[in-house]
């Protein structure tokens, strides 16, 4: 190697190491993952996510973007994984996390002006049974085993008359998503379904037909609403910037146009202790694990 | 006309037929394979279109098994079924009956129908055979089913996951979009075949018509060969066969059109009529003598027409004929020839002539093409024949009328007829006898040798003269019946003298024998009486000369005793012989001096005590005198001998005693009974018997019995006069005598005087106005006497009875086991064969209770009874009867009730 080469070299090394810190510098403004599951949207939600996803980032500086993934479990492992992430996850998830990797609580939405919903037990309008326990050796359709509404409660409430849900039906039915459920009791995949209050009254909205196929036979709750949470490296300051966003959204156009698309009435800020029913559940559920 | 007719009657056709036919099959042919290279390719794309869907569900789903995602699976089968519904829209080869998940326990894991298949339960469709499955080329098995209501093709994948088997998928087309696209296919390759054919059929027919022209017009030719003026210049114009074929026809019409005129010359010159018919019935041709009988000018009325309705349509009585029901159309039917000879045919003038026709079918390599009919005019033979019918029946009637039997042979010998005499005498019929020889039906005996007599025929027929049998000859009847006749036999010869055959003639002359022995025996009686009489008279006056001497001696040696006694018994001796001469004179006289009208009855009862005398005291006499009885005309001295004489005879009939009965009785006879009895005549008897139980006389004796000097006794007991006697007295008074008498039996002598004139109405009227009984019983006649059978026969037949005849036991007794019906048995007493009419009765009742029985004898009820036969006593009818007797007597016994 000739000294020119040798300088030329240098040289290259020095620009890397440069462009390193620069490109380091420059993460910042990379967007992180705005995670979501099927769980929470439905079919007709389109680009809603997009474009809340747009409004959060644009509104509060942190950039962020639409990361989908089909299931709590994954939903928890980017935030896990990216702790910079932010994700709109479900209560039992949230406190799951919370302990386990510090997940932060930004905001809870209001639906019917409350930051509370109901897990829904659904069936055919033509089966007689009457409570989700008289679906013994059927089919109960449940959208993620992480899923408060779709499977904590139901199991929860199995467990308090002394049956354990994965011994009483001969299938337990994982749709990925509460329409899923619901379509699986509509295609009579599912004799029974346990269903977000929130996925169903948005699911009526666009499929009223549903509602004279499907009836109510139990109302569990009410249970804290599916929260928007941040990883555990997320400021308090990009925090507090989302979650103010979050709270003022029905003061400008755009966010009241995203919420009445997400059929919520706000958000609100809440305390991680808000969610204490969903922990004390998951408590008695797996500490009955165990026997 | 059917169809194939229709076809093989046009070349055109044929031609055009094949072409089209040809091209037609070769149409289907193409359109066969058409189909079925389709048929393939859809079958192809169906199952290659089912690879890809397999194939897309076998990407993802077994993923879906491994990690037991139920719902994602199903979501894929759903969006699958989605995606191919968008992506073939209707255009599709096949629906999508069923896509089925099975995890390796057959359980459900994921089902296009959930609600008929639940998720986790035990999948109950089809499932594949696991041993084809993985055999499968490329893993699928594909197997066809019919469901029902299409067709359907399952296909069946084993789901891996990681080369790890998870599960098997099935999946279940619905083909009815295929099937309905090869139905589619079909229905447009129809249409296009139609539209060939419909081509196709032009095109034959146009090259038919090309092909056939030529053919066409030698056919339409065809029609003038044998007229000799068939051309052809159509065809001679070309070069090809045609045109040898032409020149070949030409030639062919010439020598036909020769040949035709030949054929016509020869059936022109017989005699018979012949026309020919085709396969129709209609005339293809007649001959000269065809016109001629039919009364036709030319044969343009004829050829063409049917002549079953010109000329056979009608019976001879007008009445029609259909041609059904006509000989000549049913034989030509059956292709058989027929020969009629009592038919008529009718003449164009509308007459009808007796006809004999022969119908021959013609044939044409095996098949009948039509018929020869042949006939001629038969009316003057007909005439002939009937006026030959008539001669020979007047003949026959002759033949039947004459009163004597007649039997006409043949030259062989043969019977060829026979008139009613000969039948009931010989027992055939003619129907019978007709065609055998003679001597089988004419047998004949000679009556004392009882040997055969020559057949007198055969004598007539060798020596071409007339034969009379030798008397004596009798002829047994085919029952067996014996006949005395006589007869001559003539050979029957033409004009030319040849013998055609022989005639025979006989009679029954057994009466005439009868009555002519009977002549006879009377002319004897009268001869010996003659001579007798005559030799008695002058014998009597050499007596009366001798006694009136001796007288004179007696006179002169009244002093001398020996002398005069020597002349005493000369003189008594003289006596003697003029009191034998005066019997023999007595039975020679013919004519009676003294004749006056007395009671038998009368008379009998003044001599009662001079008969007590006059026999021993063991006889005893009965009488049985009938209240009413008759007078008579006879001198009462001569009638008292009589009657002495035979109560005398009687006495020496019985040396031991015995029963002397004497009747009397009225009684008429009949002019049947005089047939029987030519010695007596019809009119009112009395009737005087006397019947004993003696000795009896045979036959023999019997027939000599009224011969003078004819005598049973020792010498020193009888002169043999009595009973000329008597015969002479009866004879005087215009009566007669029989005797009824059996060996060791008895003997019934019956003298008839004829009623006196004096005495009025005569029951021979009566009786005539007498009304008999009558009855419809079975009745067997047993009586040896032939005569006597056959005239009860007669009798009891006339009276409506039906009767069987017996001439002894034996065949009595056979008779009555064959015919159970016989209701009465009427029989003789004495007969030969060892079983008498008493023991023939007594075997019938015990074989038939019910049977009633009659007797008849010539003995009396009072005899009969005497002899310790009882039981039939009462049951007799005494011979001889008359026909009114028998019919009161055989009704009595019927309708009498069973002991």
């Amino acid at each position: 190697m000739t000294n020119k080469h040798f300088f030329y070299y240098l040289l290259t090394i020095s620009l890397l190491i440069s462009g390193s810190s620069g490109l380091a510098h420059a993460t910042e403004t990379v967007p992180q993952p705005f995670v979501v599951t099927g769980v929470i949207i439905n079919s007709h939600s389109g680009n809603l996510i997009e474009r809340f996803t747009n409004y959060l980032s644009t509104k509060s500086g942190y950039p962020l973007q639409v990361a989908y993934v089909n299931k709590y479990s994954e939903l928890s492992r980017v935030l896990r994984e990216n702790p910079k992430a932010v994700g709109w996850t479900c209560g039992a998830p949230y406190v799951q996390d919370n302990e386990a990797d510090g997940q932060q609580l930004v905001a809870v939405p209001l639906f019917r002006n409350k930051p509370v919903y109901h897990s829904l037990i659904l069936t055919r309008s033509d089966r007689s049974e009457k409570t989700l326990a008289d679906f013994k050796d059927g089919v109960l359709a449940y959208s993620d085993p992480h899923s408060n509404s779709g499977f904590l409660s139901p199991q929860y409430a199995l467990l308090k008359q002394g049956i354990d849900i994965k011994k009483h039906f001969r299938l337990l039915l994982h749709t990925g998503s509460h329409e899923g459920s619901i379509t699986a009791l509509l295609n009579n995949l599912a004799d029974v379904a346990a269903v977000d209050e929130y996925i169903w009254t948005a699911y009526l909205k666009t499929h009223p037909e549903a509602g004279k196929r499907l009836h109510e036979i139990k109302r569990m709750g009410p249970y804290p609403f599916t929260p928007i949470v941040a990883g555990n490296e997320v400021n308090e300051k990009d925090i507090n910037k989302i979650s103010s966003i979050l709270l003022k959204m029905n003061e400008d156009s755009e966010g009241k146009k995203l919420l009445a698309e997400f059929h919520l009435d706000g958000f609100v800020k809440k305390q991680p202790a808000f969610y204490q029913p969903v922990k004390d559940m998951l408590r008695e559920v797996n500490s009955n694990k165990g026997n | 006309m059917n169809l194939f007719n229709w076809f093989s009657r046009s070349l055109s056709r044929q031609v055009s037929s094949v072409l089209v036919f040809i091209i037609f099959l070769i149409l289907i042919g193409c359109a066969l394979y058409f189909y079925n290279l389709q048929s393939n390719l859809l079958q192809q794309s169906t199952k290659q279109m089912a690879k890809q869907l397999i194939s897309s569900l076998n990407s993802n789903n077994g993923k879906h098994l491994h990690f037991n995602d139920q719902y994602a699976a199903w979501m894929t089968i759903t969006s699958q079924i989605e995606n191919y519904q968008q992506q073939i829209g209707d255009e599709g080869l096949f629906n999508i009956d069923e896509i089925a998940l099975l995890d390796t326990n057959g359980f459900t894991f994921a089902h296009s129908t959930p609600a008929e298949n639940p998720l986790q339960k035990k999948y109950h469709g089809i499932l594949p055979d696991e041993k084809a499955l993985a055999t499968a080329p490329g893993g699928l098995l594909f197997t066809s089913l019919q469901t029902d209501d299409h067709k359907a093709l399952r296909i069946y994948s084993k789901v891996e996951f990681q080369g790890h088997p998870v599960g098997i998928l099935i999946l279940q087309l619905d083909l009815s979009p295929s099937v309905a696209q090869q139905h589619a296919l079909i229905i447009d390759f129809s249409q296009y075949i139609f539209f060939i054919l419909l081509m196709a059929i032009a095109i034959g027919t146009i090259f038919g018509r090309w092909v056939s022209k030529p053919v066409s017009i030698i056919e339409a030719s065809l029609a003038q060969i044998g007229s000799g003026k068939l051309r052809l210049p159509e065809l001679q114009q070309r070069h090809d066969e045609y045109n040898k074929l032409a020149r070949a026809l030409e030639q062919a019409d010439k020598n036909l059109n020769q040949s035709q005129t030949q054929v016509h010359l020869l059936l022109d010159s017989t005699a018979e009529a012949i026309y020919g018919l085709d396969i129709e019935g209609n005339c293809t041709f007649v001959n000269q003598a065809c016109l001629d009988m039919l009364g036709y000018i030319d044969d343009s009325s004829l050829l063409g027409q049917n002549m079953h309705e010109l000329i056979h349509h009608s019976h001879s009585d007008g009445s029609p004929y259909p041609v059904e029901e006509c000989h000549i159309y049913r034989a030509f039917k059956k292709q058989l020839g027929t020969h009629i000879d009592n038919e008529v045919l009718w003449r164009e003038d509308g007459s009808c002539f007796s006809a004999e026709y022969w119908s021959h079918p013609i044939f044409d390599e095996h098949k009948c093409v039509g018929a020869v009919v042949t006939f001629l005019d038969i009316t003057e033979r007909l005439e002939a024949q009937q006026k030959l019918q008539e001669r020979e029946r007047g003949l026959a009637m002759t033949l039947d009328s004459i009163g004597d039997a007649v039997i006409v042979t043949d030259v062989e010998g043969n019977i060829t007829r026979m008139n009613p005499i000969a039948v009931g005498l010989t027992g055939w019929t003619v129907d019978e006898a007709r065609g055998r020889p003679l001597p089988m039906v004419f047998q004949i005996i000679n009556e004392q040798t009882r040997k055969s007599v020559a057949d007198p025929v055969e004598k007539v027929l060798r020596t071409g003269k007339v034969v009379d049998l030798v008397s004596h000859t009798v002829l047994i009847s085919k029952d067996g019946t014996e006949y005395l006749i006589s007869d001559s036999a003539a050979p029957i010869i033409d004009e030319n003298e040849k013998i055609l055959g022989a005639i025979l003639v006989f009679r029954d002359v057994t009466q005439q024998y009868q009555t002519e022995d009977a002549l006879r025996r009377s002319q004897k009686m009268d001869a010996i009486g003659q001579l007798s009489g005559g030799i008695a008279h002058d014998f009597n006056n050499q007596l009366g000369i001798i006694v009136g001497y001796l007288d004179f001696l007696s006179k002169y040696l009244a002093n001398d005793a020996r002398p005069k006694k020597w002349v005493e018994i000369s003189t008594n001796a003289t006596l003697r012989c003029m009191d034998l001469t005066r019997q023999l004179l007595s039975f020679s006289r013919t004519k009676s001096n003294k004749k006056v009208v007395v009671d038998v009855n009368a008379k009998l009862r003044e001599l009662e005590t001079m008969f007590t005398r006059s026999v021993t005291p063991a006889v005893d006499v009965e009488y049985s005198l009938a209240d009413d009885i008759w007078l008579t005309e006879i001198d009462p001295g001569e009638f008292q001998d009589a009657i002495l004489n035979l109560v005398i005879n009687s006495r020496d009939a019985m040396p031991n005693g015995g029963k002397l009965l004497i009747e009397t009785s009225n009684i008429y006879l009949d002019e049947d009974y005089v047939a029987l009895n030519p010695d007596a005549q019809a009119g009112d008897y009395v009737q005087l018997l006397l019947s004993d139980n003696g000795s009896g006389m045979d036959k023999k004796t019997q027939e000599h019995v009224f011969e003078p000097f004819y005598t049973t006794k020792p010498k020193d007991k009888g002169t043999g006069l009595g009973m000329s006697m008597v015969y002479g007295f009866i004879k005087r008074f215009d009566g007669f005598i029989k005797i009824y008498s059996e060996v060791n039996v008895g003997t019934t002598l019956r003298l008839y005087l004829p009623r006196a004139t004096t005495e009025a109405n005569s029951i021979a009227q009566q009786i005539k106005n007498e009304k008999l009984p009558v009855g419809n019983e079975t009745v067997l006649i047993v009586d040896d006497e032939v005569d006597l059978l056959y005239l009860a026969d007669k009798y009891l037949t006339e009276l409506g009875y039906q009767t069987y005849q017996a001439e002894n036991a034996s065949q009595a007794l056979e008779i009555l086991a064959q015919h159970k019906e016989i209701d009465c048995l009427f029989t003789d007493v004495v007969m030969p064969g060892g079983i008498n009419g008493y023991e023939l009765a007594q075997r019938a009742i015990e074989n038939k209770p019910a049977l009633k029985v009659l007797i008849t004898s010539g003995f009396t009820s009072k005899t009969i009874s005497q002899n310790g036969r009882p039981l039939f006593s009462t049951r007799l009818l005494s011979k001889p009867y008359r026909k009114a007797d028998l019919a009161q007597h055989i009704r009595l016994t019927l309708d009498q009730e069973d002991e």
